[in-house]
């Protein structure tokens, strides 16, 4: 505790806090805790929609500078993810709000407690509060305390980007709103229905390091798991698929119905079997070993009629559903949020079925909830329009941008009598409250909060508040009563109530050292299933199933056949899917720099979002890229920039939310389109929706990557597993010494390299940012991007082969080989790249005049170029963004090339310590920044002489390969072939 | 059968007053409005400078994978134009081709005004250009050295060492006439000025046999540089392994290059230049069909460069290259500036095979221009067409210029112009003494 405290009383020290200190101070008296340049790690967490996922934050001289995950917490396992990668720089964003105010006049958190903290005679009759969902158990009690204090007050948990469904869908299929949990490691076949698990979701960074572990196919001889997926737009989940079918949105319940269908005609197949062995029962008792559950009755005659009602894709369901029943328990089918509730009460029944007790079971979901203070949005709204509030309290909650739009929650706040938000930003919301408190950015906070399966982690501060943040238990606690409430003692008094034995400060040091609570995860609940529940929700389906059925009788607007004669139109009905976009999520992370310059995940678009359509509908409309669409629903429309996107389902449009912000972000500004008023409701998909193109209106789009084909060269190489066992040595003339004249490099000491496997590169890119993140990588902007100036030193190369309706794909990391003949050495004219005796490409920006021969002579186009000076361009670098620097990398200047070091740094780090303690280096004593973040841990790091480590048994392995392997370049940096495994029954 | 290389039987006295009175003619409108357009475009590229100096390259539309275009284009463009003077002058005098004589002043200045031009873009398009000098070997206190495997020191050392022989050789062969002038200048100012520059030079048959000796020596000392400035600028681009670049053919391919687009510059400026002052009797129908013929030949070498270029990607086997000349140049963004290139230097120059279009001066003239042209957009095919599209398709790139980098291009054009049109009030652009020399010799071979 001691040295947390010292860690922030540091953290005002050198001119971080703006209100106290100018200048620099000398280090006088060093802190104990403190060495001057060695780095400090906390264990805190940050929360996503509710969930937290842990992670271990670097702090140099109390300025917090990297964002990596908690091996110790369960929804990291070490890794990180973009937002969690990015959150750092969130911190520093320049446009958080820097003040207090009430109306325009500045004003001050006493004056808030004087005003908010009192008694109401109402008994909080005109008391609202509107949160982010929450799992804080700090926040809960806070609540509770609300609740005590004044019992009239209602509380409404809205995010735009989390949907009800799954606990819907729970309480379909067992009558309780329980959470899924999954451990994708016990499954071999996994069935995704519209579900980005491994990378779309809370707790996607385990869900992708368990799938890691079956996919990865050591030898010829590895088993790997299968991957099936349902979805409309292409995911990182669907880019890893063995079979990925595109549907639109409304189609994958039918998809999803038919194979569970088909899998209750299974499992009653075995009990048929089995009951002529054992005494036959009124239902399908034991099935096949026992390891299955039982089916209703009900259940399985609805089923039956579900698949009645869906023929099409008979032979695909059977295979489908023999496959994920074919090992004992080791199915796995997984609903995404974007799905009806009636498919996540599907993909339980699934389950069920499938027996797959270690891949799929509930615990209760860690969500607060307010019980009858509970208010749903739309009932604060009609409170709101009837002036039955008095006071609204906004948490961090952004409804008057991302709120649904039928309901005016812009005009509806701004009738609240009194109104306060607490929020990072002066955003939309903001404008409409009277009130504003600027808000604790989670590295600035105490609280806690749990993680997906419930495990509770804290949240801790590496520094205070630049401008005076208060956090949301603060806040709370003015409501509750507390006169002057600080968010630490909250935490504490909290955790210590709730604590039982003795050492509760010993017990305390060590939770916020470690950042978790051992054991806390929440309990595996045995459901049974809810046969009432379950039979109403599948009747329904299948009576929608039936009526679609009967009116198809005439074919759709939207052509699902091939071969129809392309005939350009001007609208389309079309479906629509909303999600929540890979980089700012629902908008709040609209004003993060580096999330707008990363390149999406599967489009590589940047600093804007695009109506997603397919290749077919492009022809069928007459539009290419950039070409601008009006999109309607509902009577309300905006207008979009097209991205033909391979592998969209056709006669769908996917939009990404978050863009359009009208907040005062600075960097926000003017990115995007807002989809939100499309949305109704909280609907994830709809129906009805026309596109339409507007003529000679275009939008330029900033997208990195433009070319998608490998044009048969050996770039991205993959084989099926079936070709791999029978030819192992399929890469063999990628790889192997080439002939040459000239001697053998000198060399000394270790010798670095890399090793990536495709197999299990999502494509994630939280690789990307961890890189920008460690290595000061600037942001370049729109514009920029659009010259291909941008300066990530890693980025990731996607490749489709084969159909561009139902593409396969390889994502690449590339980033600098560090070749052992490196072509960028021999042409710089002044020894501004040269090689290390260890093995390394190194960059001398002081020696670098700028001639760029290096990079036009790189093979790989991995070295990029500071056009400009980045800092000295607007807010993108510049100010507070400068705290979030490496001091132990160069910010590199104009006119300099720049390029991946395999962390150097980090190297060189290690190196000193080793030979100051008299040894050499470890394995894996280094990794890199993009090691330690990627999910699936497809990247791997070390020295050629650490035999026993991944980085080189890896690139033993027969599917190993170098890229251009051909031009005798000897890159250190080697990849491993992307194997598929997909299913012989299906062709 | 050989038509005459000066026209009539004019005594040296007329030819000094005709070459000579150049320098002290009243100042023509023409002469006028060319200077003003010629400065304009001076202070256009000084400002397109300034902005690329103070804000960074980021200016130019160069981006990553194209990280060379218009400045390395336009410092190839302008280098390959000053291969012409240094050739007429030196080779061909060591060739002892007569016809040289009329033309090969004007050539040596446009060669100098060219590599002037071409000299600032390798400056300019530096990341940080304050730091050039670092290419230059010199024993410095960070004891580090240029990269000598890299084509880049050698590159502006050919180029210094090019500019200083030819501004040398230029001036030696200037003296007789600085001597001539000193003693006809009107005016005590000029006779002083030409005076010193004339280094005492008084025509003595020992002077005169110092001075053959020493102009030989530097013709002898220029002639290999005119083979070696352009190899060096080819092995730029045939170093690397860029597709479209990584060719052996390079050094021969891009000399030829160079004179055709000399020779056509020397076209270019020549034809208008004879006409406005009237020098048909001296630079004769022989010399600008002696001029055209050379077009005709180093035009026919560089198609068979392509020819060469075209089957080696084909049977290098790489799929790389195949892309890079087959699919890549005729059809990719930019693919329009290829069939430039092989109209204007490959069809165009097939004209002068017609005795009818050597004579006429306006054909002549447009196609020298268009064979310039054709040169520009063949640098531009070597350097951007190959850079768009490299090893790995995710990293193709396309290119657009920006307003800076038409801008720089266009200023150089006007610097050039605005040099030489000084040039041509200064000094006897047709050497006087060269000529008388050759008027006798001439005549005692008719008489």
């Amino acid at each position: 505790m001691k040295l947390l405290g010292a860690g922030l009383a540091l953290a005002g020290i050198p001119g971080c806090n703006v209100s106290r200190v100018e200048g620099i101070l000398p280090y006088i008296e060093e802190p104990r805790e403190v060495t001057a340049g060695v780095p400090r790690f906390y264990a805190t967490s940050l929360e996503l929609d509710g969930f937290a996922t842990g992670v271990l934050v670097q702090s140099v001289a109390g300025r917090p500078t990297k964002v990596d995950g908690n091996p110790d917490h369960p929804a990291s396992l070490g890794a990180s993810g973009v937002l969690e990668q990015a959150s750092v720089l969130g911190l520093y964003d320049p446009s958080r709000a820097r003040g207090m105010r009430e109306g325009k006049e500045p004003t001050s958190w006493e004056a808030v407690v004087k005003r908010f903290g009192g008694a109401r005679a109402d008994r909080g009759a005109g008391l609202r509060f509107l949160l982010l969902p929450q799992s804080s158990p700090l926040v809960g009690d806070l609540v509770g305390r609300i609740v005590a204090r004044h019992p009239e007050a209602r509380f409404t948990f809205h995010a735009p980007a989390l949907s009800d469904a799954p606990w819907e869908g729970a309480e379909m299929a067992f009558g309780r709103r329980l959470s899924p949990q999954r451990d994708v490691a016990a499954a071999r076949a996994i069935l995704s229905l519209d579900a980005d698990f491994l990378a779309g979701m809370p707790f996607s960074l385990r869900y992708a390091r368990q799938f890691a572990e079956r996919r990865r196919t050591p030898s010829p001889a590895s088993e790997m798991n299968r991957l099936y997926v349902v979805e409309t737009a292409l995911s990182p989940t669907g880019s890893m698929a063995d079979h990925r079918f595109a549907r639109r949105p409304g189609e994958v319940a039918r998809f999803a119905a038919a194979v569970v269908a088909e899998l209750g005609v299974l499992r009653a197949a075995e009990g048929a079997a089995g009951a002529a062995e054992e005494v036959a029962g009124g239902v399908a008792g034991s099935l096949a070993g026992g390891v299955a559950g039982s089916v209703p009755e009900g259940v399985r005659a609805v089923l039956m009629r579900l698949r009645a009602a869906e023929g099409a894709e008979r032979g695909l369901a059977q295979a489908i559903a023999r496959d994920l029943a074919a090992g004992p328990g080791e199915g796995l089918v997984i609903a995404g949020d974007r799905q009806r509730p009636e498919v996540h009460a599907l993909a339980h029944l699934a389950n069920a079925l499938l027996g797959s007790r270690k891949a799929a079971w509930t615990t209760e979901s860690p969500l607060i909830q307010a019980r009858a203070a509970q208010q749903s949005l739309s009932d604060l709204v009609g409170d709101l329009r009837a002036g039955r509030v008095e006071t609204l309290v906004v948490i961090e909650a952004n409804p008057s941008y991302a709120g649904p739009p039928e309901l005016g929650l812009s005009e509806a706040i701004r009738a609240a009598r009194e109104s306060i938000y607490l929020g990072h930003h002066e955003n939309e919301t903001a404008a409409d409250c009277r009130w504003f408190v600027p808000m604790a950015h989670s590295l600035e906070s105490w609280g806690d909060a749990r993680a997906w399966d419930g495990t509770l982690s804290t949240v801790q501060p590496l520094l205070q508040p630049l401008f005076g943040g208060r956090t949301a238990g603060e806040l709370l606690a003015v409501f509750a009563g507390e006169m002057y409430p600080e968010a630490r003692r909250l935490l504490e008094d909290a955790a210590r109530r709730r604590y039982q034995g003795e050492g509760f400060g010993r017990w305390w040091a060590e939770v916020l050292r470690r950042g978790t609570v051992a054991g806390s995860a929440l309990p595996r609940v045995e459901a049974e299933l809810d046969e009432v529940g379950l039979v109403e929700a599948l009747t329904r389906l299948a009576v929608r199933f039936e009526t679609v059925r009967a009116a198809r009788a005439a074919p759709t607007a939207s052509g699902d056949s091939a071969d129809a004669t392309v005939e350009t139109v001007t609208d389309e009905v079309v479906e629509v899917a909303f999600t929540p976009c890979a980089r700012v999520h629902d908008g709040r992370f609209a004003n993060n720099a580096w999330l707008q310059e990363l390149p999406d995940p599967v489009t590589k678009l940047t600093w804007d979002n695009a109506a997603l359509i397919s290749p077919a509908m492009a022809r069928r409309l007459g539009v290419e890229n950039e070409q601008v669409v009006e999109l309607s629903l509902g009577g309300r429309s905006v207008r979009a920039p097209v991205l033909v996107s391979p592998g969209h389902a056709d006669g769908a449009v996917t939009v990404h939310l978050g863009y359009g912000r009208r907040g005062a972000e600075v960097i926000a500004e003017g990115v995007g389109f807002d989809a939100y008023p499309l949305r109704q409701g909280e609907v994830a998909a709809a129906e009805g929706m026309v596109i339409r193109r507007v003529e000679g209106e275009r939008h330029a789009l900033a997208i990195t990557q433009e070319h998608w084909s490998t044009h048969g060269r050996p770039i991205a190489l993959s084989a099926t597993l079936e070709a791999y066992r029978k030819e192992p040595a399929f890469t063999a003339s990628q790889k192997g010494r080439l002939p040459t004249l000239l001697p053998e490099p000198r060399r000394a000491g270790e010798q670095w390299a890399m090793t990536i496997d495709t197999s299990i590169c999502t494509g994630c890119s939280s690789c990307v940012v961890a890189c920008q993140a460690e290595n000061n990588v600037h942001v370049v902007g729109k514009e920029q991007v659009r010259k291909s100036r941008e300066m990530h030193w890693l980025r990731i190369d996607t490749y489709y082969s084969g159909a561009v309706e139902a593409p396969e794909v390889v994502h690449q990391p590339m980033l600098c080989q560090h070749c052992e003949k490196a072509p960028c050495e021999y042409v710089c004219p002044t020894n501004a790249t040269v090689h290390s005796p260890d093995g390394l490409n190194e960059m001398v920006y002081n020696r670098c005049v700028g001639t760029r021969f290096c990079s036009n002579n790189c093979p790989y186009k991995v070295r990029r170029f500071n056009f400009f000076d980045y800092p000295e361009r607007g807010p993108l670098n510049d100010e507070l963004v400068r705290l979030q620097r490496n001091p132990e990398v160069t910010v590199r200047e104009r006119g300099v090339m720049e390029k991946c070091t395999y962390c150097v740094q980090r190297i060189r780090k290690t190196g000193i310590q080793a030979r100051v303690e008299g040894r050499d280096i470890q394995p894996g004593e280094v990794v890199t920044a993009c090691q330690q973040a990627c999910p699936t841990g497809a990247i791997q790091f070390g020295s050629l002489s650490h035999t026993g480590e991944k980085v080189v048994t890896w690139r033993e392995e027969p599917r190993s390969y170098a890229v251009l392997h051909e031009l005798g370049t000897r890159p250190r940096t080697m990849y491993l072939a992307r194997i598929h495994n997909p299913n012989p029954e299906i062709g | 059968m050989a038509e005459p290389l000066i026209l009539g039987e004019p005594s040296d006295r007329e030819l000094s007053e005709q070459l000579l009175s150049v320098v002290w003619r009243p100042r023509s409108r023409l002469w006028l409005l060319a200077f003003a357009a010629a400065s304009a475009g001076t202070g256009l590229f000084f400002l397109c400078a300034a902005i690329t100096v103070s804000t960074g390259i980021g200016v130019f539309g160069n981006n990553i994978p194209v990280a060379w275009a218009f400045d390395i284009i336009n410092f190839v463009w302008w280098v390959g134009i000053g291969h012409a003077g240094t050739f007429i002058s030196a080779i061909l005098l060591l060739l002892e081709q007569k016809w040289r004589t009329s033309i090969n002043r004007f050539a040596e200045g446009m060669t100098l005004f060219a590599v002037i031009q071409a000299a600032m873009y390798p400056l300019l398009h530096l990341g940080r250009p304050w730091f050039g000098y670092w290419l230059v070997p010199y024993p410095s206190t960070l004891d580090v050295w240029p990269q000598f495997r890299s084509a880049l020191p050698w590159d502006a050392a050919a180029i210094a060492t090019y500019f200083t022989v030819s501004l040398l050789f230029w001036y030696v062969g200037l003296i007789p006439d600085f001597a001539s002038l000193r003693d006809r200048a009107p005016g005590k100012a000029r006779r002083v000025l030409y005076g010193i520059f004339a280094l005492g030079w008084r025509g003595s048959t020992r002077q005169l046999t110092h001075y053959r000796v020493l102009y030989g020596l530097l013709a002898g000392l220029a002639t290999p540089l005119v083979i070696s400035v352009h190899s060096i600028v080819s092995s730029d681009f045939a170093m690397g392994l860029t597709p479209g670049w990584h060719a052996t053919i390079f050094p021969p391919f891009f000399v030829a290059g160079a004179i055709f687009s000399g020779f056509a510059m020397v076209l270019t400026l020549l034809l208008p230049v004879r006409r406005m002052f009237g020098l048909e009797n001296v630079v004769t129908q022989r010399h600008i069909g002696a001029l055209a013929k050379m077009i005709l030949v180093t035009a026919w070498i560089v198609i068979g460069s392509y020819i060469i270029e075209f089957f080696a990607a084909w049977y290098s086997g790489s799929e790389v290259e195949s892309y890079q000349f087959f699919v890549a140049r005729p059809t990719a963004p930019g693919a329009g500036v290829f069939w430039v290139q092989m109209v204007c230097n490959a069809l165009v120059p097939q004209l002068l095979w017609s005795r009818r279009v050597r004579e006429s001066g306006v054909a002549l003239w447009i196609i020298s221009v268009l064979v310039n042209v054709g040169m520009w957009a063949e640098r531009y095919v070597i350097i951007v067409l190959s850079l768009q599209r490299e090893f790995l398709p995710a990293q193709w790139g396309d290119f657009s210029p920006s307003w800076v980098d038409i801008g720089l291009f266009t200023g150089t054009l006007g610097f050039f112009s605005l040099l030489f049109l000084i040039f041509l009030r200064l000094f006897p652009f047709i050497p006087v003494s060269e000529v008388k020399e050759l008027n006798h010799e001439l005549r005692k071979g008719h008489g």
